[in-house]
């Protein structure tokens, strides 16, 4: 089949799949299919897969170019519905329990008394588990964003410390680990307060602002229902 | 607006979950909409409402792997439940003995699930993903064009400024990219032609 009968074929094809050819396009098409038998599979496939691009388009659609005259996102009834999913805590005990084993990991391939202290906050962790909303949960995301960048810089440095340093030395340095280790934690509960209070405050403020746009729909409303005064 | 890590909405972070809602709002409505424009505009927020939270529930449950399939998914999931509302609609007014139609019922959904209701919907939703990364730009506006608006093929070439003849062409190579994906996933393509059938 030359080119200008392969373009008149597919051109042909779409309209009969469309329903939009006219019977001598039908006819045509009909003689194509004649003279290259292996069409007719060919159009059969097409007909298959255009069914399916049919109910696929509109998803497709929905997903890349929603529409744009849709009302706000009702946030108070949608956060009610995340809410009855979630239930009343922000985290999932299972997500954390992962995090922390993930944590873990980490520490046992570190080396020494870092180890040791790691291992040992992790396990404070762990206990505080069941502690009440927003106590340690914020601080494990926190140590996991510190650990990341400074994993490499710390294990280098007990790396140097292993090699043929003094008695005296090593104590200073151990000392200096931990101090660094308590600056962390400090800092985690310190991070750990501040995010749950900010947490609070956008709650508080998500919630005023839907409020007030309740309360301006539900005038403009009142206003559109009163009768207009009649003219003197 | 801060498109959100998928981890910290299966761990239920509020924050995240109302910068999730920006994002998933317009296509739960847009997809609930599209079924119930006609019949019952009253209830798209409900529906879509109803949408969000059954993909929320799939979330929590680490049945989603990306953001992306959950938007994906919430789309599915939003056309779904729009049927379903309409059937009930219908039932309803059969059981009640009325016999008045309800509006716009050429585009009612028949009693039997059609064949996208008939496929797994997370493997719908990431068929869906896969077609919107994979299938060129092009291609998609055309078979838009064509098959879901219903635009003729002289009208496409204009539009798009090409010779009728590569039309044609283009929609067939845009039938065969979708064969491609589909073919990754030979399950859901097989439930798809049985459905079809």
């Amino acid at each position: 089949m030359n080119m200008s009968n392969e373009e008149r074929f597919h051109e042909l094809a779409h309209k009969a799949l469309a329903r939009a050819a006219e019977p001598t396009e039908q006819a045509e098409l009909q003689a194509l299919i004649a003279e290259n038998p292996q069409l007719k599979e060919e159009i059969e496939q097409m007909d298959a897969e255009t069914s399916v691009a049919r109910e696929l388009l509109p998803l497709i659609e929905d997903l890349q170019d929603p529409r744009r005259d849709m009302p706000q996102p009702p946030m108070r009834r949608l956060q009610r519905a995340i809410q009855e999913v979630f239930g009343p805590r922000a985290e999932s005990p299972g997500e954390l329990r992962e995090l922390l084993a993930r944590l873990e990991n980490w520490a046992e391939r570190q080396i020494g008394h870092e180890r040791h202290r790691l291992v040992e906050l992790i396990s404070d962790f762990r206990s505080s588990l069941s502690a009440p909303r927003g106590e340690h949960v914020i601080g494990l995301r926190v140590v996991q964003a510190c650990a990341a960048p400074k994993a490499s810089r710390l294990r280098e440095e007990a790396e140097v410390l292993a090699m043929g340093e003094g008695e005296e030395e090593r104590k200073k340095r151990e000392a200096q680990f931990e101090a660094r280790l308590r600056s962390l934690e400090a800092r985690i509960r310190q991070a750990e307060q501040i995010t749950h209070e900010c947490r609070e405050e956008m709650q508080g403020l998500i919630e005023a602002f839907a409020s007030d746009r309740e309360a301006r729909a539900e005038r403009k409303q009142a206003r559109s229902n009163q009768p207009s005064k009649p003219h003197d | 607006m801060l498109k959100p890590d998928i981890r910290s909405l299966r761990a239920g972070d509020r924050f995240m979950w109302d910068c999730a809602f920006h994002w998933l709002w317009p296509i739960a409505w847009s997809a609930a909409q599209r079924r119930l424009a006609a019949c019952a505009p009253a209830d798209i927020e409900d529906v879509a409402v109803g949408a969000i939270r059954e993909a929320a529930e799939k979330v929590q449950a680490g049945k989603v792997e990306s953001f992306e399939e959950l938007r994906a998914l919430t789309s599915v999931i939003s056309g779904r439940r729009a049927l379903d509302h309409i059937r009930r609609m219908q039932a309803e007014r059969r059981a009640s003995g009325a016999t008045e139609s309800i509006e716009g019922r050429e585009e009612l959904p028949s009693a039997a699930p059609g064949p996208l209701e008939r496929v797994n919907a997370q493997d719908l939703a990431r068929l869906l993903m896969s077609l919107t990364a994979k299938l060129p730009n092009h291609q998609q506006r055309l078979l838009k064009a064509y098959y879901l608006y219903g635009l003729k093929q002289a009208e496409l070439a204009e539009t798009f400024g090409v010779p009728i003849g590569t039309v044609g062409v283009t929609l067939s190579r845009a039938l065969e990219s979708l064969r491609a994906e589909l073919q990754k996933q030979p399950q859901l393509m097989k439930e798809f032609l049985e459905a079809l059938r």
